[in-house]
């Protein structure tokens, strides 16, 4: 074993200097544990992180260019704005994708989430019509609908892990039949169709679930 | 111990501890909430037995064999219905992040590096003391496999010593009366540079059991109270020692106490609560046996049944009003993390002691020591840690500082003291 004069300590690593003092090292070959206990370790993540930082900085001075030409070329339409949110929708969405401490229902829920806010961004960013309320919002419940029974249907062994996003699909759809008695959604019939399959597929699940999507669900409201 | 296939289809659903709720609310890759506790063996170890033990032993542990899943009101665990988490050789620093769902959704896992099996377990599951009986058994249920004398002299079940208990103690032993809140005043937080956010340095320090209860005797405090003396006194003369300032804080170090003992439980979750070791400097010079006769009197009045009844009574009391049961765990999450930020700052480290580990004779020949390492917290940038294991004490100092001179404060004050040191490190000092 090495040892350390300074310290008055051993130590069985094979190095030259002592790892509390930097002093040089008295050797003993002897009781010398040749092999390290520990393995040795090389970070590969600063890679990734510049990647991320040199692909963050861009997309701000890219944005920025792109909302100087929108500003010098304006026509009454913030083309620029749609730009920004997509690319924060797609920054966001690698970084959900990529990251594992997030469910994939979780991912999911967020991707629909920015989904809809970009829709929503880009109706308003060209003038407003109303077609992601009427029609991009409830398709998206609809398209999120059938995604779910797949994905109940491949992952039959925990399906009723997916209950809680049917409760939040059909919450969705009743806000979005509300909005319509207050003409923010002015054509509801979309809406309408989602609500009624949401509705559809969770009674079904409940129906057919049994004492599985019971259990489930006073889990996951137990309080 | 045949593998209970059909057993572990059943899902079962339990709730958090009342500690357990915390954890799943601060950890991220920073701060981990992952402790390690390591065995090492006589021999190099043979993955593919060690795999086949862990798939053994983990369906009967039901505390191990769960999923954290997140409700309305509160998390919860539900059994894992996947394959046991893979055994894998160590190849990253210890006490890495473990996300709840990646590992197959198990909350630890089991790394193994030549003769060393190392248990990383995140703090929701539960303490050191459950953490130490999963890995007993998965230890003799290894050895069983690769030890042909033990095949015979050994029934291939877990040992009657092993308890499976799984209550909440917090709630079985709550009783109505004045809680005592979570300390609230700032403490001494040590600042230098750190490393890399996934590094962390170990540095191990060997110490004959023999030798130190000398030692300890002849200051006349118990091993605990000396090390954490030691330990005190270190950080005072590497950080404070004539830099002491007009509003100077006190160097406060939280001991984990294991709440078992004191009410005859034997639960499998986490059963700990914490007192505080506070120094608070208020002159230029302070000599060793000063620094020992306040930590030790600090200690004194905290170590009793009464004190932990009263820190259970605060984090029961507050888990069980409707009112904050009736919040959704988002709102919940957010007050959860500023009650954390806050009593973490009240700590400038932590020195825990998971105790004696005891094997049962057939086995212990095989096994030559444990290690215990703990990650770091918030405000926390050094953390010590002590296991002992057949008259061999290791005192486990891991840190993100890429200063040592804690370390050395530490381990020559013991030497001057008359106790033998032998240093173990994970290599990163010399990177």
């Amino acid at each position: 074993m090495n040892k350390c004069k300074k310290c008055g300590v051993s130590i069985v690593n094979d190095e030259i200097a002592c790892p509390l003092c930097s002093s040089v090292l008295e050797r003993d070959e002897e009781m010398l544990q040749k092999e390290a206990m520990y393995p040795l370790v090389t970070l590969d993540s600063k890679g990734f992180r510049m990647i991320t930082r040199i692909f963050f900085l861009s997309s701000i001075l890219l944005l920025a260019l792109l909302f100087l030409i929108n500003y010098a070329t304006f026509n009454g339409i913030w083309w620029a704005a749609i730009c920004a949110g997509g690319m924060f929708y797609a920054f966001f969405s690698l970084r959900s994708i990529l990251t594992a401490n997030t469910s994939h229902i979780m991912k999911i829920f967020l991707q629909s989430i920015g989904g809809v806010l970009l829709t929503v961004l880009i109706d308003h960013s060209i003038g407003y019509s109303g077609w992601s309320v009427n029609y991009a919002i409830p398709t998206a419940v609809i398209v999120l609908e059938f995604l779910i029974v797949i994905l109940m249907i491949v992952n039959r062994d925990n399906w009723q892990s997916y209950l809680l996003f049917q409760i939040f699909l059909i919450i969705v759809g009743v806000v979005m039949l509300i909005l319509s008695f207050n003409k923010i959604v002015q054509h509801p019939v979309l809406n309408i169709i989602s609500v009624f399959i949401s509705l559809a597929i969770f009674v079904g699940s409940i129906t057919l679930g049994d004492k599985k999507a019971e259990n489930e669900l006073k889990r996951r409201f137990h309080f | 111990m045949k593998k209970t296939k059909k057993k572990s289809q059943i899902i079962k659903w339990d709730k958090l501890d009342n500690t357990a709720n915390i954890f799943p609310v601060i950890a991220s890759e920073s701060m981990t909430s992952v402790y390690r506790i390591s065995a090492t063996l006589i021999r190099e170890i043979d993955p593919l037995l060690l795999q086949e033990a862990l798939d053994r032993v983990l369906p009967l542990f039901d505390v191990f064999h769960a999923r954290l899943r997140r409700g309305i009101f509160w998390y919860y665990f539900e059994t894992n219905t996947k394959e046991a988490p893979r055994v894998v050789p160590e190849k990253t620093y210890p006490c890495r992040y473990i996300s709840p769902y990646s590992n197959r959704s198990y909350l630890f896992r089991v790394t193994y590096y030549k003769n060393r099996i190392n248990l990383e377990v995140f703090h929701v599951l539960t303490d050191g003391l459950g953490a130490i009986t999963f890995l007993k058994e998965l230890i003799y249920a290894y050895l069983r496999l690769v030890e042909p004398s033990l095949k015979n002299k050994c029934k291939d079940t877990l040992s009657s010593d092993t308890s499976l208990n799984k209550e909440d103690s917090y709630i079985k032993n709550y009783k109505k009366q004045p809680a005592k809140g979570y300390k609230k005043e700032k403490a001494f937080r040590i600042k230098n540079e750190v490393m890399h956010l996934s590094e962390l340095g170990v540095i191990h320090g060997y110490l004959n059991i023999d030798q130190l209860k000398l030692v300890s005797k002849s200051f006349g405090v118990s091993i605990n109270t000396y090390l954490l003396s030691v330990y005190t006194y270190s950080i005072y003369k590497e950080y404070v020692k004539g830099r002491l300032t007009k509003k100077q804080k006190p160097i406060a170090i939280c001991v984990p106490v294991n709440l078992r003992p004191y009410f005859e439980s034997i639960t499998t979750k986490n059963f700990f609560a914490v007192i505080s070791s506070s120094f608070k400097p208020d002159k230029e010079d302070y000599s060793f046996e000063e620094v020992l006769e306040i930590v030790s009197k600090c200690i004194a009045g905290q170590l009793n049944k009464e004190n932990m009844e009263r820190m259970i009574s605060y984090g029961v009391a507050n888990e069980i009003k409707w009112y904050v049961r009736a919040v959704p765990l988002v709102i919940k999450n957010i007050a959860v993390k500023h009650i954390y930020r806050v009593s973490a700052a009240a700590n400038t480290s932590t020195l825990t002691n998971v105790g004696n580990i005891e094997l049962l004779p057939e086995y212990k020949e095989f096994v030559e020591r444990f290690h215990v390492i703990l990650s770091m917290t918030q405000d926390q940038n050094i953390k010590g840690s002590v296991i002992s294991f057949d008259n061999s004490l290791v005192f486990t100092i891991s840190s993100r500082l890429k200063d040592t001179s804690i370390q050395k404060s530490f381990f020559r004050k013991l030497a001057s003291d008359g106790v033998d040191v032998i240093i173990e490190t994970n290599g990163v000092y010399y990177e």
